[in-house]
């Protein structure tokens, strides 16, 4: 699983490079994400617009790395597919993360 | 992995897989990749991938406790409007003897107290039908049905 980092636009985004967050790569994601997320930035924005596919696994390890984040820090999220945008629909979870339609847009949000 | 045509057109797919998530994963690209280009590949926004890898997901984790070497069966038949699914394991029954009921999650807590797990059962529900489990002693079946349009 391989998440990479970069600066745009005064925001820190994280690239999910893979196509699937799914239970067998669900550990993996949250160690790296506790690596990058104990860089303590204010705000991230985790890029989903590779994944097509996400199980409850996943959504749980997203979930977690979003409760690692410092108090008042925000963890939100851009580009979700339509199959891992109905997942969060329908836990409800569309609710909990502020969701972006693009890396680009959550950058000049 | 098996995949036939059926007579009256249905696209049949018998997989057998060993208790972990990356077989379960393998197992899951392995349809994708059978199905493409096939007149019955099931449309995306159907969600029956997610269906599939719930219960699977489940089996691994309950029905073997997270201990490979456990043998998972599953067939699947892909009509036009439905996919009707069997899954067969050897491993631990449902602990009442029924599939839980699937409640959706409480999200009206504090961010230390939402939920990272406990979705799986309301998403199969929500997605799917007919849902029928039996253990017949040394095994366990559960089949369901999922509309596709």
């Amino acid at each position: 699983m391989r998440l990479t980092t970069d600066h745009r636009d005064g925001v820190d985004i994280i690239t999910v490079d893979a196509a699937r967050i799914d239970a067998a790569v669900a550990i993996q994601f949250k160690d790296r994400m506790r690596e990058i997320l104990g860089n303590e930035k204010p705000r991230y924005v985790l890029d989903l617009s590779q994944v097509d596919f996400i199980d409850s696994s996943g959504l749980g390890a997203i979930v977690a790395a979003m409760k690692l984040m410092p108090k008042g820090g925000k963890l939100e999220l851009a580009g979700l597919r339509p199959a891992v945008d109905k997942v969060f629909r329908m836990t409800r979870m569309d609710s909990i993360f502020a969701i972006h339609p693009s890396a680009e847009a959550a950058a000049s949000a | 992995m098996q995949a036939e045509r059926l007579e009256d057109g249905a696209f049949l797919v018998c997989c057998r897989m060993d208790s972990t998530a990356e077989d379960v994963r393998a197992t899951l690209t392995g349809i994708n990749e059978l199905l493409q280009g096939q007149e019955m590949a099931p449309p995306r926004d159907s969600n029956w991938e997610l269906v599939i890898a719930e219960v699977l997901n489940n089996i691994v984790e309950h029905a073997y406790e997270d201990r490979a070497g456990g043998d998972i069966l599953l067939r699947l038949v892909f009509s036009p409007d439905r996919l009707s699914v069997e899954f067969t394991d050897f491993g631990q029954p449902m602990p009442s003897g029924t599939p839980p009921s699937g409640a959706p999650v409480d999200l009206d807590v504090s961010v230390e107290e939402l939920p990272e797990g406990g979705f799986g059962w309301f998403l199969i529900r929500s997605l799917s039908e007919n849902l029928d489990y039996h253990h017949d002693g040394e095994s366990n079946r559960l089949r369901l049905s999922i509309p596709l349009r």
